[in-house]
C-alpha cells in the first residue's frame, strides 16, 4: 500500500503521460513499418514459389497428355529428372501411390487451393523442409496430385521479421517507459520543491523564494514570475505591517499620555463628582487601549512567528487549571461550571496562546451568556485531534449569526451597549489557526457551543 | 528608594517622577542609552527603570551589557513594545520585570516595591508565617490557629505569593502574570473571585483579618 501512493503520483504527472503518448506513437510507427516490410517480402517470395509450382503442374499435365501413362508413373519420371519440387499422388481410395512427400488424409481433405502448410499440419517431408506451398490437382477419375515447393524460406522470413519486430518493440517500450519514469520523477521533484517553498511562505516566512535551475526551462519561467509576485507581496505586507504598527504606536502614545494626565489630575481635584468622571474617562480610555492590545496580539499571532517556539503542551492540565480559575467567578454570577476532561491530552503548541484561547471562550460565557445556569468544558481525543468544547445554556446566538461572530469587531448586540469589543473570538480563531486547528460555533439549544479542534500528532 | 529612570520622552519622565514622589522614591533620569549605561554602572541605585527604544543604545543591549559587567541591580523594562516575544526578549536580556505602556501608576509602584525588596533577595524559608497563619511549603498545607485549612491549588499559590511579599501591595496583574502565567487580562474578574474565596477561608472565622484589599491598587497580606 505504501508504495502505491508515490507510484500513482508519478503516473499522474503530465510528464509521464506525455512520455506514454509518444511511446504509443513510436510503437504504432514501428508496427506499421514492419507490417509493410512483411507484406512486400512475403508477396515477392510467394510469387516466386507460386510460379515454380504452376510451372511444375503445367509440365506434368502436358507429359500426361503426351504419354497417356498413369499419374504415378509420370510423377516417378518427373522426380527422376529432378527439379526440386515436391509431389504426392493420392489414389481414389486415399492411398499414397507416388511422390517424394506424404500427407495425412485430414490435410488432403483441407488442401484445396494454393496454400502453405507446415510440417506439423500433417506433412511427411525431409528434415530440412519445414513447410510446403502448393496446389492439389484433381483428375477425372478421383485421383489427386499435390504439387508443392519448399516454403521453408518464407517461414524463416516471417519468423525473422517477427523476432526483429519483438526486439524493436521491446527496446522502444523499455526506453519509452524509462524516459517517462525519469522525466516524471524530475518534474515531480521540481514541483515538490515549489510546493515545499510555498508551504514555508504560507507558514509565515515571506522572505523565501523558489529556487531556479540553471536550465532556464518552463519551470524557471514560472518560478521567475512567482518570485516577482512573492517579492511584491512581501513588500506590500511589510508596508501594511509598518503602517499598522505606526498607527497603533502613534495612537497609543497620545492615548497613554492622556491616561497619565487623567490619572494625575484625578488626585489633584476634590470637587464632588469629579473622581467618578475621571474614573469613567479612564475606563473609556482603557477600553480603547484594550482594542489596540487585542489587535496587535492578533497581528502577532497571524504573523506565525510564534510557531518557532512550539513545545509540548498538556491541554488537559491547562483546562483543569482554567476550570479552577474560572469556577469562582462563574459561580459568583450564578453559573455552575462542569468539566469532562480526558487526562493527558498533549499537543505541540504555544501554551500562553492556548490559555488565552480558552480563557477568551470562558470570558464570553461570563460576559455574554445571558440567563445561563450551567457551563461546561469537555475535552477528548478523536481521530488524531483534540476536540475541546466550551458550552453554556444561556441565550445563545441565532444560527444565522454564528458565522459572522468569528469576524473581527462582530457584535451580536448591534447597539453595542454590552461590554466587549468583538475581538475575543477573532483572536481565539487566529490562535486555533496558528495551531492548524479550527474553531466553530454551534447553537446548543439552549445556549452556545464552541468547538475547538486541534491536531495532536500521535 | 533611589531609582534610575532611563527614558527619552520628556513628558513621560516628568509624569513618572511626579507619580512616584508620593511613594517616597527619588528618581534620577537620563535621556539616552549611553548615559544610562554609565549611570547604572556607577551603582548606587535600588531599581533601574529602562525604556526599550532609546537613542544612542537600545534598552535591551544596555541591560545585557550591564548584566555582562556583573551589575545585578534589579531592572524593570517600561516600554510600548508589548508583544509576547518582546516580553521574553526583555526577561532574557536580564530584566527582572516587564511592564507595558500604558500602565497604572499603582501597578508600577507595586512592582518597584517588589523589586526593591529583592535587593538582595532574602532566602525564603520553608514555612511562611504571619500572625497565627502558617503555610508549609514542603507539604503545601495551610493552618490558622492550628486548624488545617483546605485550599485549592490556585488559592494556595495566591496565598504563597502574598506571603512572600508580606506587607507589600500586590496588583491583580502581578498575580495574573506570576500565579496564572497569563500575559493578558481576562475579562472575567478571576483574581477578585479567588481573593474572596481565600478571604472566606483564612479570615472569615478568625481575627485579626490578614488579607486586605486596596481599591484601584491590589491586595496585601499584613497583620495591621
Amino acid at each position: 500500500m505504501w508504495l502505491e501512493t508515490p507510484l500513482r503520483l508519478l503516473f499522474q504527472t503530465s510528464g509521464f503521460r506525455l512520455a506514454l503518448r509518444s511511446l504509443g506513437l513510436s510503437l504504432g510507427g514501428a508496427m506499421l513499418v514492419f507490417f509493410i516490410i512483411h507484406h512486400a517480402e512475403e508477396f515477392a517470395w510467394r510469387g516466386q514459389i507460386d510460379d515454380a509450382v504452376s510451372g511444375g503442374r503445367n509440365d506434368i499435365l502436358s507429359d500426361l497428355q503426351h504419354n497417356k501413362l498413369p499419374v504415378a508413373d509420370n510423377v516417378g519420371l518427373t522426380l527422376a529428372e529432378g527439379g526440386g519440387l515436391f509431389y504426392a499422388d493420392i489414389g481414389t481410395d486415399g492411398t499414397w501411390r507416388a511422390g517424394n512427400f506424404r500427407l495425412t488424409p485430414a490435410l488432403a481433405a483441407r488442401w484445396n487451393s494454393m496454400q502453405t502448410w507446415r510440417r506439423q499440419d500433417g506433412l511427411s517431408v525431409p528434415a530440412h523442409v519445414r513447410a510446403l506451398r502448393g496446389v492439389p490437382q484433381h483428375f477425372a477419375d478421383g485421383e489427386t496430385l499435390f504439387i508443392a515447393a519448399d516454403a521453408t524460406a518464407l517461414l524463416r522470413l516471417n519468423e525473422l521479421i517477427a523476432q526483429s519486430f519483438l526486439a524493436v518493440f521491446g527496446i522502444i517500450l523499455a526506453l519509452g517507459l524509462a524516459n517517462g519514469y525519469f522525466s516524471a520523477r524530475a518534474t515531480l521533484a521540481r514541483v515538490d520543491k515549489f510546493g515545499a517553498t510555498i508551504r514555508d511562505i504560507m507558514s509565515g516566512d515571506l522572505s523565501r523564494r523558489i529556487e531556479m535551475s540553471a536550465e532556464g526551462d518552463e519551470f524557471d519561467r514560472l518560478a521567475t514570475s512567482m518570485n516577482a509576485m512573492l517579492q511584491r507581496i512581501q513588500e506590500l505586507m511589510e508596508n501594511l505591517r509598518q503602517v499598522t504598527n505606526d498607527i497603533a504606536h502613534d495612537l497609543r502614545s497620545p492615548l497613554a499620555r492622556l491616561r497619565e494626565h487623567l490619572e494625575l489630575s484625578r488626585t489633584r481635584f476634590n470637587a464632588p463628582g469629579l473622581p467618578e468622571m475621571f474614573d469613567e474617562a479612564l475606563a473609556q480610555l482603557d477600553q480603547a487601549l484594550e482594542i489596540f492590545a487585542a489587535m496587535l496580539r492578533i497581528a502577532e499571532v497571524e504573523a506565525g512567528a510564534r510557531r518557532a517556539g512550539f513545545a509540548e503542551v498538556n491541554v488537559s492540565a491547562l483546562l483543569v487549571m482554567l476550570e479552577e480559575s474560572y469556577e469562582p467567578s462563574l459561580c459568583a454570577t450564578g453559573i455552575a461550571l462542569h468539566t469532562e476532561i480526558a487526562p493527558d491530552l498533549t499537543l505541540r503548541g504555544d501554551r500562553e496562546l492556548l490559555m488565552q484561547l480558552f480563557a477568551n471562550l470562558l470570558d464570553n460565557i461570563a460576559l455574554h451568556a445571558e440567563g445561563a445556569a450551567n457551563a461546561s468544558i469537555t475535552a477528548a481525543a478523536r481521530d488524531g485531534r483534540i476536540i475541546v468544547t466550551v458550552a453554556d445554556d444561556g441565550s445563545g446566538i441565532p444560527a444565522a449569526q454564528t458565522g459572522r461572530m468569528i469576524q473581527r469587531f462582530a457584535r451580536l448586540d448591534s447597539s453595542r451597549h454590552r461590554p466587549g469589543h468583538g475581538l475575543g473570538l477573532a483572536l481565539a480563531v487566529s490562535i486555533a489557526t496558528l495551531h492548524e486547528g479550527s474553531l466553530a460555533l454551534e447553537a446548543a439549544e439552549p445556549g452556545l457551543r464552541v468547538i475547538v479542534s486541534l491536531p495532536a500528532p500521535g | 528608594m533611589k531609582l534610575l529612570l532611563i527614558e527619552d520622552d520628556e513628558k513621560a519622565a516628568a509624569h513618572l517622577r511626579e507619580g512616584l514622589a508620593p511613594e517616597g522614591h527619588v528618581v534620577e533620569r537620563v535621556a539616552d542609552g549611553r548615559a544610562g549605561l554609565l549611570a547604572a554602572a556607577s551603582g548606587g541605585f535600588d531599581v533601574l527603570i529602562i525604556d526599550r527604544m532609546l537613542p544612542g543604545l537600545d534598552g535591551l543591549t544596555l541591560l545585557q551589557t550591564l548584566r555582562g559587567a556583573g551589575v545585578q541591580t534589579p531592572a524593570l523594562f517600561l516600554t510600548a513594545l508589548g508583544g509576547l516575544d518582546d516580553r521574553l526578549q526583555g526577561l532574557r536580556a536580564g530584566g527582572d520585570d516587564y511592564l507595558v505602556k500604558p500602565f497604572a501608576m499603582a501597578e508600577l509602584a507595586a512592582r518597584i516595591a517588589a523589586l526593591g525588596r529583592r535587593n538582595p533577595a532574602p532566602p525564603q524559608p520553608l514555612t511562611l508565617r504571619i500572625a497565627d497563619l502558617e503555610l508549609d511549603r514542603a507539604t503545601r498545607t495551610v493552618r490558622r490557629q492550628g486548624k488545617k485549612i483546605h485550599l485549592k491549588p490556585r488559592e494556595y499559590e495566591v496565598l504563597e505569593y502574598l506571603l512572600c511579599r508580606r506587607g507589600q501591595v500586590v496588583t491583580r496583574t502581578m498575580l495574573l502574570e506570576d500565579v496564572w502565567g497569563f500575559h493578558f487580562v481576562p475579562k472575567t474578574t478571576i483574581v477578585d473571585a479567588h481573593i474572596s474565596r481565600l478571604r472566606a477561608k483564612i479570615d472569615q472565622d478568625f481575627t485579626p483579618p490578614l488579607l486586605h484589599t486596596y481599591r484601584g491598587a491590589g491586595y496585601k497580606i499584613d497583620v495591621a
